[in-house]
């Protein structure tokens, strides 16, 4: 008896599983941030937690004045726009120059079948043209990262909708790691930004997932210059007492692709300021 | 029935609970002649030989916790007990370090237990 | 009877009783403000990021205010049970499992309980 209930329960939790495809999920998504903090406007969780609190939100206003990346920001323009060894440089690997092209990144590479962040297609641009690759959690890499998310502020975030199996076991894949509980302390992500969302972590006000992905890399005053998202996935999954992955490893990638899918439709707003 | 008697050897009750409750005890230095409690695992018992039976230990650890690193579920607590118990080794202290494999092997493993139950469990999260 | 004996006897009880009296409560003492520093300790129990405890600062709002902890919970075990591991009654807690992952020892656990306990 018992056994055939928890088939049954398996098999419904499967075919949802299948059925709700990532755009369903994607309304979904937001839909239980309209509802659990009906007073925020969904575009308005591009700032994180100063989308949640009005005198938080005023003291950043006042720090995003002048903005404590914007040395860094220069250095990133520099850089991107530097010559490699061979003559080329970095503009010569996107589409667009690499001007204002931040929004559809991360995507799918169905001929590589996987998934392609900013950070690693500008490594490979510069590896392909005989450089080192950079480090991926701070320095020279989240300059640049934060010079391109700079051309592209006010762009609509537009992952490509995963299509082929391939992009969908990706995205699955991202999904299963965003709602898995993880560390000593079992956390899944989704504990502290979707149930708790709105509410504080001793004095740390809980940000929606939702527009987590919009403002990266951002300079957090705690790190006293930029860093790269999965610099924030490693220092998240650290907290709860998980060992964290490597930036850029296969499950942060197809993470970043499942959360940012999850942000279509809002704006770019990076480089960002955090405490 | 001698009065005094019994009164006095209330007063040595109470003086005697009195130095077993105020006290922290040390499981550490006195475990090595205590029978394990009931109930209790079988690898608490205090092992005869700790620098034997380190090396097995340790080796046990690092596999479980290699494990749970590939499952991509491992927990830090169990990765500095396995640095702890390599220092502790270096140091002369086997006791210590095989309690402290001991200990990362138990973590290891239960972080493969949640691996395990969240290979299901995450999906009733999903909104 | 010795009268001299009775009296004796009386005074030695009255001692050994205030022995006791006093044995018992330095412990109970020790084990609540032990079981407060585990329960305020951000590396143990960091009970407060979820909880508003009396005389703790910052409290985060995520779990309930730990109040008339023997009116909520009447009997001390049910109490330990939470605390070692809540998500058996609620399965999506988000508050840690601290016995079953290990996270306080059974002997931290009994000082936290009876502190919660005394709240
Ligand atoms: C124990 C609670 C907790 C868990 C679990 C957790 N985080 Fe966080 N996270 C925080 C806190 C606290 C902050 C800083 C305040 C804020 O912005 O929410 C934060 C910030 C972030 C930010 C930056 C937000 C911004 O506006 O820049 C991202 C992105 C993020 N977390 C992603 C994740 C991901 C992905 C996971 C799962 C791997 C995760 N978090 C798990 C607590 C948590
Ligand atoms: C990450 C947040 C979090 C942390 C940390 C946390 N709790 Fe909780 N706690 C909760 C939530 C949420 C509930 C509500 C019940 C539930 O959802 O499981 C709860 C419920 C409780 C209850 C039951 C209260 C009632 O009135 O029913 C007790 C007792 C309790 N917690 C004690 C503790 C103790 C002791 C600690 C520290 C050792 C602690 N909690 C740490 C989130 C937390």
């Amino acid at each position: 008896m018992i056994g055939l209930r928890s088939i049954t329960l398996a098999v419904l939790l499967g075919t949802t599983a299948v059925h709700a495809g990532p755009e369903e999920d994607r309304q979904r998504f937001r839909e239980f941030y309209q509802n659990r903090l009906s007073s925020i406007p969904l575009e308005a969780h591009v700032d994180g937690a100063y989308a949640m609190n009005a005198g938080a939100r005023e003291q950043w206003l006042e720090m995003e004045e002048f903005p404590p990346y914007e040395f860094e920001l220069d250095e990133g323009q520099e850089l991107f726009e530097a010559s490699f060894a061979d003559g080329e440089s970095l503009a010569s690997c996107f589409p667009e120059g690499g001007q204002g092209v931040r929004q559809g990144y991360p995507y799918f590479d169905e001929e590589a079948g996987e998934v392609v962040t900013l950070e690693l297609a500008i490594n490979r641009c510069r590896e392909a043209h005989g450089e080192q690759p950079l480090p991926y959690l701070s320095g020279d890499l989240a300059k640049i990262s934060a010079y391109m998310a700079y051309t592209s502020r006010g762009n609509v975030i537009n992952v490509p909708t995963p299509q082929s199996e391939a992009a969908l076991a990706a995205y699955e894949s991202g999904k299963q790691f965003y709602y898995s509980r993880r560390g000593q302390l079992n956390f899944a992500c989704s504990s502290c930004h979707m149930q708790n969302t709105g509410l504080n972590l001793r004095a740390e006000i809980l940000s929606a997932s939702l527009g987590h992905t919009s403002h990266w890399p951002v300079y957090r005053l705690k790190w006293e210059e930029l860093g790269t998202l999965h610099k924030r996935f490693q220092e998240c999954n650290s907290q709860v007492g998980a060992v964290p992955l490597e930036a850029q490893s296969e499950a942060y990638r197809n993470l970043e692709y499942f959360l940012t899918y999850m942000s279509n439709g809002l704006e770019i707003n990076g480089p960002g300021t955090r405490k | 029935m001698n009065g005094p008697v019994r009164w006095y050897s209330a007063a040595l009750m109470a003086l005697l609970l009195l130095a077993g409750c105020g006290g922290d005890s040390t499981p550490a230095q006195e475990s090595t002649q205590q029978a394990p409690a009931a109930g209790e695992p079988a690898e608490d018992t205090v092992s005869t030989n700790p620098e034997a039976d380190f090396p097995a230990a340790l080796a046990a650890a690092r596999e479980r916790h290699q494990q749970a690193m590939d499952l991509e579920f491992a927990w830090s607590r169990a990765e500095t007990l396995i640095e702890s118990a390599e220092n502790a080794a270096a140091a002369g202290d086997f006791a210590g370090a095989l309690e402290m494999a001991i200990q990362a092997e138990k973590f290891a493993a239960l972080s493969i237990e949640q691996a395990t139950t969240e290979a299901e469990a995450w999906q009733a999260r999903v909104p | 009877m010795n009268r001299e004996h009775a009296g004796l006897d009386r005074l030695i009880f009255v001692f050994a009783g205030w022995l006791l009296a006093t044995a018992v409560w330095a412990a109970d003492e020790a084990q609540l403000e032990k079981g407060r520093a585990l329960a305020f300790d951000r590396n143990k129990g960091n009970c407060l990021s979820c909880h508003m405890i009396a005389g703790g600062e910052l409290p985060g709002n995520g779990g309930p205010p730990l109040i008339q902890m023997k009116a909520r919970f009447p009997d001390r075990q049910v109490l330990r049970d939470q605390i070692w591991d809540s998500s058996i009654r609620n399965p999506q807690t988000i508050m840690p499992p601290y016995g079953r992952h290990q996270i306080l020892s059974e002997e931290e656990l009994d000082a936290v309980t009876d502190y919660i306990h005394s709240l």
